[in-house]
């Protein structure tokens, strides 16, 4: 089955694929550190650090509608938590927009800038996952000396998610094979509780074979990994323009 | 006296529920030989499989390559004896094929350059070395088969036991599989219900029902004996393929 998966693009030969994973992962932290950081009243400054991910996607050649589609995603928790704040009631504040000046309530103005740190971030993120394969950035994580035990995690994460989708997907259509009308709210609710226990269940089932599998291979505990990758020349060049880019943003917007 | 690959003896196996699942149970493999384990659903090929495997808790010890299947040994018999089990997806669990192959091989605390060396000669006999940057979910099923076969002979093990190994393949897949089994050097213990692909792979039949072992014989003895076939639910499989 096909799934639209993460690394989708990440298989591409471009300038940017090239670059190391541990660097593109600090450079990803260190753009969303200096995002998070800016002042929770500033809208247009931010505008200007979408620069950086879009200059990324368009080098990598990664399509904004694969971009969009996974800051949609992610979207929903994070928009529901800014609009909330938008209700809260406060004072007004002046703010500039090129030549123009207006008054907008302070709630708002957070609202607005939420929602553009979490796109901005997200869009960093984007750009890290969509042009670097999975294992090359559970690679990279490792050498920067995240726990290899929450590696091992993720790996098996990112595989198994894949065989979990297979199975509710081939659930669904078992259900909607012999489903031929609505059955009422209770029922209906009682069918998909059944389907969730079920898929649990052989979730655990899977999770019980993957372990056996492992202890096969002679797992014991302990991960090894066979990491090879070295950085180069273009990789340090690559960070020092992600860090110029950073600073001069900084310093001219403030 | 040369020591048997696997050697079972008056071994008996019951679920936590009491099932008896494996009765008495009495079973010699020479190395490098080709045994099935056939017979119906149910009949306890795998459970006998989990217990070659040293995955089951039970008091009676099974002995591969003269060791005794206890906790003080299993790191020895897994390097002895590499496990493929019946949905390779189960065996494929790491983000990149060349990952997951080279898992076994670092558990054995090999040096890098040999897991690599390992792993490469391991993809290229099952024809996947160029395949070995991809991701398992991206293989199609005769290819998976072919990858979890690889993570085991990365290993190099002596014995390796097959938990339905021809299930959902396509016949230019099993042909394919087949024609890879017949090239092993291995000692190799394979578990199925399909007579017609045991009959063109194994020398040696072990009929299963029950959780008990109702014959031991060659492949004509066993698989050409229709009675015998037929009273534990099974088919006799074509004539020129016995005879091959």
């Amino acid at each position: 089955m096909h799934h639209n998966y993460i690394d989708r693009y990440s298989d591409g030969n471009t300038i940017i694929h090239s670059i190391d994973a541990r660097v593109k992962i600090l450079s990803a932290i260190l753009f969303s550190i200096v995002v998070v950081g800016l002042p929770r009243y500033s809208i247009a400054p931010l505008i200007w650090f979408m620069i950086g991910p879009f200059t990324i996607f368009i080098l990598a050649k990664i399509p904004f509608k694969f971009v969009i589609s996974r800051i949609v995603i992610a979207a929903p928790f994070i928009v529901a938590l800014a609009v909330c704040y938008s209700f809260i009631d406060s004072e007004s504040r002046q703010v500039n927009f090129g030549p123009w000046q207006m008054q907008i309530r302070e709630s708002l103005l957070i609202c607005a800038n939420i929602i553009i740190k979490f796109t901005l971030t997200m869009s960093a993120l984007t750009a890290l996952t969509a042009t670097t394969p999975f294992s090359s950035l559970l690679c990279g994580l490792e050498k920067l000396y995240v726990p290899r035990l929450l590696i091992l995690q993720l790996a098996i994460l990112y595989r198994y998610i894949f065989l979990l989708i297979d199975i509710v997907g081939r659930y669904l259509r078992s259900y909607s094979a012999r489903s031929l009308r609505y059955l009422g709210f209770k029922r209906e609710m009682t069918i998909r509780s059944a389907m969730i226990g079920s898929i649990l269940i052989s979730s655990l089932d899977i999770s019980e074979r993957v372990n056996l599998a492992m202890m096969a291979r002679g797992f014991d505990g302990k991960i090894h990994a066979l990491s090879q990758e070295k950085i180069r020349g273009r990789d340090f060049l690559f960070a020092a323009i992600v860090c110029m880019y950073l600073v001069v943003l900084k310093v001219i917007l403030w | 006296m040369t020591k048997a690959a696997v050697k079972i003896k008056d071994f008996s196996f019951k679920y936590p529920d009491a099932t008896a699942a494996l009765d008495n149970i009495n079973l010699e493999i020479a190395h490098k030989e080709r045994v099935a384990l056939i017979g119906p659903n149910g009949a306890g090929k795998s459970t006998l499989l989990l217990a070659i495997g040293n995955f089951l808790k039970s008091q009676d010890p099974i002995e591969i390559d003269g060791l005794l299947s206890t906790k003080k040994n299993i790191k020895k018999i897994r390097q002895k004896l590499g496990v493929l089990f019946q949905d390779p997806n189960d065996q494929l669990f790491m983000p990149r094929l060349f990952d997951d192959v080279t898992f076994g091989p670092l558990n054995m605390g090999l040096p890098k350059e040999e897991v690599i060396l390992r792993s490469r000669e391991a993809l290229r006999s099952v024809g996947l070395l160029e395949k070995k940057e991809r991701q398992p979910h991206h293989l199609s099923a005769g290819e998976k088969r072919a990858a979890a076969i690889a993570t085991v002979l990365a290993m190099k093990p002596e014995i390796i036991t097959m938990d339905e190994p021809d299930s959902s393949l396509d016949p230019r897949s099993q042909n394919k599989l087949i024609e890879l089994l017949n090239q092993m050097e291995q000692t190799l213990i394979i578990a199925t219900c399909n007579v017609n692909f045991v009959a063109r792979v194994c020398e040696r039949i072990v009929l299963m029902d029950d959780g008990k072992i109702i014959a031991i014989g060659n492949r004509k003895e066993i698989l050409g004996n229709q009675e015998l076939m037929n009273k534990h639910g099974l088919e006799v499989p074509a004539q020129a393929i016995l005879e091959d």
